[in-house]
Formats: C-alpha cells, sequence, structure tokens
C-alpha cells in the first residue's frame, strides 16, 4: 500500500541484469528467489528509491514524466508500480 | 522476427556430474556410479561461479547426472543460491526432508524432478532400481513441504505414453505447479534403446492433443510450436569443462574448455557457436518464426536426423518432410557421431 509518509527503499541483496539486446531489465530476489523483469516505469521507480519519502518520490516521478503523462496518470502509475514492487519483494517501505 | 546477439548471455545450464545413484536406461550422460577423474572440482567450479556472477549471469540450471550425487553439491549451491537464481534438475531420490529445508535456505529457487511414469512399475523400469519411484516422490513432497517450488518432469516414450493423464494427476496430488513432458532425445543410453522407447510423431502429437490437465497444474511441452530454435540464448557447460551450448548438444559440439579459455571467449569466438546462435536455417515455418521467434526448431535433433546444422527439426510436423523418427541414422550410434 502506497504511503506518502513511507520511506522507500530497495530491498538489499537484489541482482539485477540489465539486457539492452532485449530492452529488458532483469532482477532477482534472492529472498524469495526469483526472476522478474523491469518494465520502465518500475525501472524509473528504483532509480529514484533511495529513502525519500512517498511525497518526495511522488514529486520526483511526476517531475520526470512531465509533460509526457499528465500529473494524475503519473500519480496512479507511480501508485501501482510501488505496490507491485513491494509485493514481488523488490521495494520495501522502511517506515510503514 | 530477429533475436538479439547477447554480448554475455543471462543464463547458463551446468551440467555438475555425469555420476548417478541410478542407472537409467533412458540417461543422456551414459552416466556412472563413480565419476572420472577429469570432472571439474569443487575449487573449479567455484571459481567458475564467481566467474558467472562478476560477468552478469542471473540464472543458474544445474543437472547432470545427479547432482546430488556430488558430495560437494551443497557447497557449490552454497556459493550461487543467493547470487543467481538457482534451480536444480534432480531424480531427487537422494533428497531427504532435512535437505530439501537446507536447500530452501541456501536459496534455491525451483526444482524439476524426473519421474518417468505415474507408476512405480513404470519409472523403476526406466531407473532399473526398485523403490526409486517412491524415493522420487518423497523428494518432491520435502522440495514442496520446505517451500521450494517444484515441477515433474517427464521424457516421453512408448513405455509412458498410456500412463500420461494419470501423470498429470499424480503431479498435481503430490502438489506440483508444473508438470513438463518432455521429446526424447537420442542420446547417451536413449538412443541404444531408441527402437523400445521411440514414438512416431504422430503417436506424440497424439497423446499431447489428448491431456486434459488438472485445474492449476500448467502442463510445459517440448514440441512445435514450442519446440523453439533456442540456441541463440543457450550457454551450457558439462561436467569436465566443455562449453556446448546446450545439454542436448554435448555429443556434437564442443566450443572449448573452461579450463583453459574464460567460457565468454568460447561464446565469443567460437564459429559453429555463433552459427547456431544466429539461427539461419534452411526452412522454418513462418507462423512460428514469427510467433515464437523459433527458427527451424531444436538444432540438435536437426543435426542428428540430418547431419546439417541448417536442416529442419524432423520432431517438428509442420517441417518433418516425411523423416520416420523412430529410426535413428546408423552414425549416431558411434561413441562420438559424426556423419
Ligand atoms: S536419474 Fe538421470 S542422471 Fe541418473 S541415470 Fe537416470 S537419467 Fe541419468
Ligand atoms: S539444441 Fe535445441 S534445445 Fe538446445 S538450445 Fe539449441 S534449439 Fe534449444
Amino acid at each position: 500500500m502506497f504511503c506518502r509518509n513511507g520511506c522507500y527503499m530497495t530491498v538489499p541483496n537484489l541482482r539485477f541484469r540489465p539486457i539492452p539486446e532485449m530492452d529488458d531489465y532483469v532482477v532477482f530476489t534472492p529472498d524469495n528467489p526469483n526472476l522478474y523483469s523491469l518494465n520502465q516505469a518500475a525501472r524509473l521507480v528504483l532509480a529514484f528509491c533511495d529513502g525519500r519519502t512517498g511525497t518526495a518520490l511522488e514529486s520526483a516521478y511526476c517531475a520526470a514524466l512531465d509533460p509526457l503523462l499528465p500529473r494524475r496518470e503519473a500519480r496512479a502509475e507511480l501508485r501501482k508500480t510501488i505496490e507491485d514492487l513491494e509485493r514481488k519483494g523488490i521495494l520495501r517501505n522502511t517506515r510503514p | 522476427m530477429t533475436q538479439p546477439y547477447f554480448e554475455t548471455p543471462p543464463k547458463i545450464t551446468v551440467s555438475i556430474t555425469a555420476t548417478c545413484n541410478l542407472q537409467c536406461k533412458h540417461c543422456y550422460a551414459d552416466c556412472t556410479d563413480k565419476p572420472t577423474t577429469s570432472e571439474l572440482t569443487t575449487s573449479e567450479w567455484l571459481a567458475f561461479i564467481d566467474y558467472l556472477v562478476e560477468n552478469e549471469f542471473i540464472q543458474i540450471y544445474f543437472e547432470g547426472g545427479e547432482p546430488l550425487h556430488r558430495p560437494d553439491f551443497d557447497t557449490i549451491l552454497e556459493s550461487c543460491g543467493r547470487r543467481m537464481m538457482t534451480l536444480v534438475r534432480t531424480h531427487a531420490t537422494l533428497l531427504t526432508s532435512e535437505r530439501a529445508k537446507k536447500w530452501k535456505a541456501l536459496g534455491v529457487g525451483r526444482l524439476f524432478v524426473d519421474l518417468m511414469g505415474a507408476t512405480a512399475k513404470t519409472h523403476d523400469y526406466f531407473t532399473g532400481s526398485d523403490g526409486s519411484f517412491e524415493k522420487s516422490c518423497n523428494g518432491i513432497r520435502h522440495a514442496l513441504a520446505a517451500g521450494i517450488p517444484t515441477d515433474a518432469v517427464l521424457i516421453l516414450t512408448k513405455r509412458n505414453v498410456g500412463e500420461l493423464q494419470a501423470y498429470l494427476e499424480l503431479a498435481h496430488e503430490l502438489g506440483a505447479q508444473r508438470a513438463g513432458i518432455l521429446r526424447l532425445y537420442p542420446l547417451g543410453r536413449a538412443k541404444h534403446h531408441w527402437k523400445e522407447f521411440a514414438l512416431s510423431l504422430q503417436e506424440q502429437v497424439e497423446a499431447l492433443a489428448a491431456l486434459r490437465p488438472p485445474a492449476g497444474l500448467h502442463v510445459m511441452r517440448s514440441w512445435h510450436p514450442n519446440d523453439a530454435n533456442c540456441c541463440w540464448q543457450a550457454a551450457a557447460v558439462d561436467p569436465f569443462g566443455n562449453s556446448i551450448g546446450c545439454m542436448y548438444l554435448r555429443e556434437y559440439v564442443n566450443y572449448g574448455n573452461i579450463r583453459s579459455v574464460p567460457f565468454l571467449d568460447t561464446w565469443r569466438n567460437d564459429a559453429l557457436y555463433k552459427k547456431l546462435r544466429a539461427g539461419k536455417v534452411e526452412k522454418s515455418c513462418t507462423q512460428c518464426d514469427h510467433n515464437e521467434g523459433t527458427r527451424g526448431g531444436c538444432r540438435s535433433t536437426a543435426y542428428a536426423y540430418t547431419g546439417s546444422w541448417n536442416a529442419p527439426d524432423p520432431f517438428c510436423s509442420e517441417l518433418n518432410e516425411g523423416v520416420d523418427i523412430r529410426v535413428l541414422p546408423k552414425w549416431l550410434l558411434h561413441d562420438r557421431p559424426k556423419p
């Protein structure tokens, strides 16, 4: 669940594998072993997840997509992506 | 559709040993009980795993022989389980409940357990070992109880085709998420039992079409259109350190030995390796080429039946061109097969 006051960071010990030949970016989650393919939205979200708050994340994400994506849509995409990444064990909120 | 040319492949298969506690009639690796001295040592495998991690490999798939028959296998798993997605193919007769829990802790991500039939009679006939069916089923139970996702895999032959539906039900009952039905390859001991085991292509197609998987069980098949020419991304090393692209090519190719050449040099420099990855074939089914990115089907069986790397795969009903796959070319039965 997305939280504005949350503090978002990637889970430790993940391994990332860019596969530029297939325009793909794969992540390995050792705690619950699996490989996931990250789409553009997930890659952008992860690039911002350095411990900043949900609010700061939202601003950064919307700014990065402006004017390509209206703010409302960007916010919805961000929330969906964060929830998906949390479910897969790639991202965590360290201040839930 | 063109497949990409990888600078470094993301995944690799490692045949960790050519030894096994069973002596299956169909064994592709022609396994023996005792290892030959030329198998890679523990430290050589550990160094190779470090090399894979340094070079951004993200998945490793172990098979054998029987990986559990190597006394150092847990040490090897420990070095990669948390650094790469780690998959293991095993017959699981040696997988106790404690060992399965340990594997879970080491980071093993998925198991593929060979079960050659739905009954002890059929399975034990293949393995030549009474009680092996029960032990393999228990191995699956232990793995699942430890929380390791586990699939059952079967190689389709004349001797088990009659119990395929029962097989799917068994896999489902055991708790497997997926069952894999694989085609028989003319390799190792299997080719010497070819007459006894090989079905015609028509018989295989009909058997697969008749399957009614129980709800919730996913069935994987290695035939058209999923008999992809997947050589473009294939990386594999045999127990002796030879880079061979794919375990199904084990008798036909050698791109160099990782004891003397870095693996990626074999990937980048060997002419035959590059040719197979390029996927240039004489003939391919346009629909599959488009949908699946596959050109001409599996290169191993194309070569086995025709002696040509560019020929179509006779296991594909679109491309079979009248080849009776129950009849093997004679040269294939030599120790070092060459047409
Ligand atoms: S269990 Fe597998 S490795 Fe062992 S002899 Fe049978 S086919 Fe070969
Ligand atoms: S030999 Fe066959 S199974 Fe192996 S990588 Fe090539 S096409 Fe795929």
